[in-house]
């Protein structure tokens, strides 16, 4: 596949993330501080985003199936994925996690599941699409050189 | 010194190269528990020729400034194991370290952010950290030496 054709899916891929909402300024605002001498850094912000969130959607997940729930607990892990995914521009990651914030304010549990379920469709579903986005970085970066 | 665009090595308009053309050499602290986070400032204050530093937690931090490094800027997360950002920058203001400390946090709620100014910060900002925000920050302090 031609390095045109590569950018091209990639920038289409990007466009569809910003339509769909999944991603927000904050996003274009990393890809700004992408260059030459450091040509991984988006790749390691994302790779960066996920082992964070995985590992807090994990703690959110044992903590939400405790008999009594410690809504201080979770509050201050939502927090930290709320801050990450803002910094990362993955917007509707970040909606979910104001909204899951506000049940635990209220001590819903109920309200807390539900909005533990968004955040995770919410992550994987930007997540998948980071995976190709990553993909077609590194197809990008490996054809330039040696087409020069 | 040479231009920050230069540095950059990107192509920048005119006006973006003045206002990043800093009269002094300024370094700052980035501290965060996150890394992703510590990247993500360290890239944005690189990009504007601001050589940085960083550190984990507020314990850090303290230790960092009170062995004598002194930088022009600190970047505080409030949030972080071992000592927080608020902790960090009242014992700091104690210690008589009055470096800018720009409050960096994903809190929201507005007596949250009075809480963590309330400890010294000069400015809080809630999370991301945007671009223009640490420009002017880093202008503020730049006019000031």
């Amino acid at each position: 596949m031609s390095l045109d054709l590569l950018k091209q899916q990639r920038d289409g891929l990007l466009c569809s993330m910003y339509n769909e909402g999944l991603l927000d300024q904050q996003f274009d605002q990393l890809l700004a501080l992408q260059d030459a001498d450091s040509p991984g850094f988006i790749e390691e912000v994302i790779k960066l985003f996920c082992q964070d969130s995985e590992r807090i959607l994990g703690e959110l997940t044992k903590h939400m199936s405790q008999p009594v729930v410690d809504y201080t607990k979770i509050d201050a892990y939502v927090h930290q994925l709320k801050g990450s995914s803002a910094s990362v521009g993955a917007q509707l990651v970040k909606c979910a996690c104001i909204n899951f914030r506000q049940a635990c304010e209220e001590n819903d549990k109920e309200g807390c599941m539900l909005a533990l379920n968004m955040i995770n469709n919410e992550y994987y579903h930007v997540r998948s699409k980071f995976e190709i986005m990553i993909q077609l970085e590194q197809r990008i970066l490996a054809y330039s050189p040696k087409h020069q | 010194m040479g231009s920050s665009a230069e540095m950059k090595g990107k192509n920048v308009t005119v006006d973006e190269e003045k206002e990043m053309n800093f009269k002094n050499k300024l370094t700052a602290l980035v501290v965060d528990d996150s890394k992703m986070h510590r990247l993500i400032h360290k890239k944005l204050l690189a990009t504007l020729g601001v050589e940085s530093q960083e550190a984990e937690n507020g314990k850090e931090a303290v230790d960092i400034c009170l062995s004598g490094e002194a930088f022009n800027l600190i970047l505080m997360d409030y949030d972080m194991p071992v000592m927080d950002g608020r902790e960090a920058t009242k014992l700091l203001r104690e210690n008589g370290v009055d470096t800018m400390i720009l409050g960096i946090t994903a809190r929201s709620r507005e007596w949250e952010r009075e809480e963590f100014m309330g400890a010294g910060l000069n400015d809080c900002q809630e999370k991301p950290l945007t671009r223009a925000k640490l420009l002017s920050a880093l202008q503020e302090v730049d006019a000031k030496l």
